[in-house]
């Protein structure tokens, strides 16, 4: 396989829906960071935390920013849970406020949402050293009915700085990766009766994007042939890398891994993975080209 | 004394037996512009599912998740757009069938980090290929031990705790906050340098216990690793080692680890 950009108007006919722009995303002008607020560190300033418990009425929320607002607090950051899969009549609303120098209020303020007819319980998380708010109500983390588990920059670090150190180690790495990989497909099967490579396609960047992995573009695709090139925008492994400094060749181990063990769950075959271009050399993206294993 | 509940990360993938529709809108940083949001969507008969509200500088972020009259959505986009306060609202794609993901956001961050979500199938796929070799299982615990030290480095050096305790304490924070497990400490002896953690929760050897059923022995290298690379980093390159005393994967209730320098500990 040539180890070049595939030109995306050459592409069947089949893989049109996904390539009606060239090089850039339909939705690249929404493109942002997700504040997942589960912690929230502002030195200097006086941070609160409230989970209120109320019911799942419309019209709770503006009460609860009414009250807040009157008080003069600055709302930096609200999040408001119901069960995602079946109407509940409790919704759980999480705000971290910035109480600045007029923090005397928030006692009345409490207890004025107390007095709410729609509010079950309000609870309280101060900050730790002053300036640091953590939501220390939820736990475990879930999505979909499944458990879950927040990697950030240091965890990511952590599981992949092995391979940094022992060349070797790098092929274990690539097998979790193919372990991860075939799993998720498993869970694609399971969770959204997923069946073919478009549903595939369509699931993988709907939650690699959603879940902050990276953003994959497909640029070239042929279901006979089982030939595919998959272009990934802000790929976590390799970011993480370049972050330790340029390279010289491809990196991914972890993603590569994941991507043949998710092609071979879908067809049921070997899969071979090559990242020919890679964001620790410089690139704008790690690009990946992905066929059938040959066997003799 | 907090009882703790069910995060659900709805902010990021939701799945719905009804209409669902999700909307991003940007908003000027005013309590009363989330009002008229939520007075809109409540007017038109609507009913907020999940939603998140994120304020930066003059600006406030919000991405919602609303579900009731398919009819009414249009006439929500537009009496919203006819907001002054309001800069931007846009509905988003609804992706494959009743199944709903915000596509319009990336790069997912936890104060001040870069995060990804790893849900069930990953973590049970990060840890079951090492499982079948002791040799694998090392590099397991040497991944353990380095996300110990980085989250040490956290507690330290980004978030600037003065003591031990306050790190032991931010340790414990940040498990609970990324979801790993919940921890309890039993003893906490700084001064002889002995440690007894309850995890509860602990999400490896949950895993364990869900994919490979009830083990004969303790199961947890990662947070083995994890707790070692810590403790050692909090006491300045003192070796510790920790035991895992009780298990999860062995039908206990919570995972249970003696923490003490190496060569301190007894194994029986």
């Amino acid at each position: 396989m040539k180890n070049t950009r595939t030109n995306t108007k050459t592409v069947p006919k089949h893989s049109e829906r996904y390539l009606t722009y060239e090089g850039k995303f339909e939705e690249n002008d929404l493109l942002m960071p997700l504040e997942l607020g589960r912690v929230m560190y502002i030195p200097g300033r006086k941070l609160m935390g409230l989970c209120i418990i109320a019911k799942n009425k419309p019209g709770v929320l503006a009460k609860i920013t009414s009250i807040i607002a009157d008080a003069g607090y600055n709302i930096l950051y609200v999040v408001i849970n119901t069960t995602p899969h079946k109407v509940s009549d409790t919704s759980t609303v999480v705000l971290y406020l910035d109480l600045g120098e007029n923090f005397n209020k928030i006692d009345t303020v409490i207890e004025e949402l107390r007095t709410l007819n729609v509010i079950k319980d309000v609870k309280v998380f101060k900050s730790e050293l002053g300036c640091l708010l953590a939501d220390k109500y939820h736990f475990p983390l879930m999505i979909n009915g499944v458990r879950a588990v927040l990697m950030a920059l240091p965890v990511l670090e952590g599981l992949i700085a092995i391979t940094q150190k022992h060349e070797a180690l790098k092929a274990i790495l690539w097998h979790q990766g193919v372990e991860v990989g075939r799993r998720v497909v498993k869970s694609f099967k399971e969770l959204y009766d997923m069946r073919t490579y478009h549903e595939f396609i369509r699931i993988l960047q709907a939650k690699t994007m959603s879940l902050g992995w990276c953003r994959i573009h497909v640029t070239y695709e042929d279901l006979q042939e089982h030939k595919f090139v998959l272009q990934l925008y802000n790929n976590w492994e390799c970011e993480i890398i370049k972050s330790w400094g340029i390279r010289d060749k491809p990196q991914s181990m972890f993603i590569r891994g994941m991507l043949a063990g998710m092609f071979q769950e879908v067809f049921n075959e070997r899969f071979n993975v090559i990242e020919t271009k890679c964001i620790t050399m410089g690139e704008p993206y790690c690009e990946f080209y992905i066929s059938r294993t040959k066997t003799t | 004394m907090f009882i703790y509940r069910e995060e659900n990360v709805k902010d990021l993938t939701i799945r719905s037996q009804g209409k669902v529709t999700a909307l991003y809108l940007e908003t000027d940083n005013d309590p009363n512009s989330i009002i008229k949001i939520t007075s809109t969507i409540k007017k038109f008969g609507m009913d907020i599912r999940n939603m998140i509200v994120y304020t930066e500088n003059d600006k406030s972020y919000v991405l919602m998740y609303i579900s009731g009259s398919f009819h009414s959505e249009d006439k929500i986009l537009s009496n919203l757009k006819g907001n002054t306060n309001i800069y931007e609202v846009k509905a988003i794609e609804l992706k494959s069938e009743n199944t709903l993901h915000a596509l319009q956001k990336l790069s997912l961050f936890t104060d001040p980090y870069r995060a990804v979500v790893m849900a069930s199938p990953i973590l049970e796929g990060i840890i079951e290929c090492t499982q079948n070799q002791p040799s694998l299982k090392a590099m397991l615990w040497y991944q353990g031990y380095n996300v110990g030290i980085k989250l040490a480095f956290l507690c330290k050096e980004i978030y600037g705790a003065p003591s031990i305790y306050s790190m032991l304490e931010l340790f414990k924070n940040m498990n609970l906050i990324y979801g790993l497990s919940k921890i309890e400490y039993v003893k906490n002896d700084v001064i002889d340098y002995e440690f007894i953690l309850r995890l509860h929760n602990n999400w490896e050897c949950n895993t364990i216990l869900r994919s490979k059923g009830v083990q004969k022995e303790p199961q947890s290298v990662f947070t083995r690793g994890m707790l070692e690379g810590f403790f050692k980093e909090v006491f300045n390159g003192i070796d510790f080692i920790a035991v895992e005393t009780k298990c999860i994967a062995l039908g206990d209730p919570y995972c249970e680890f003696i923490v003490k320098p190496r060569g301190y500990v007894q194994y029986n």
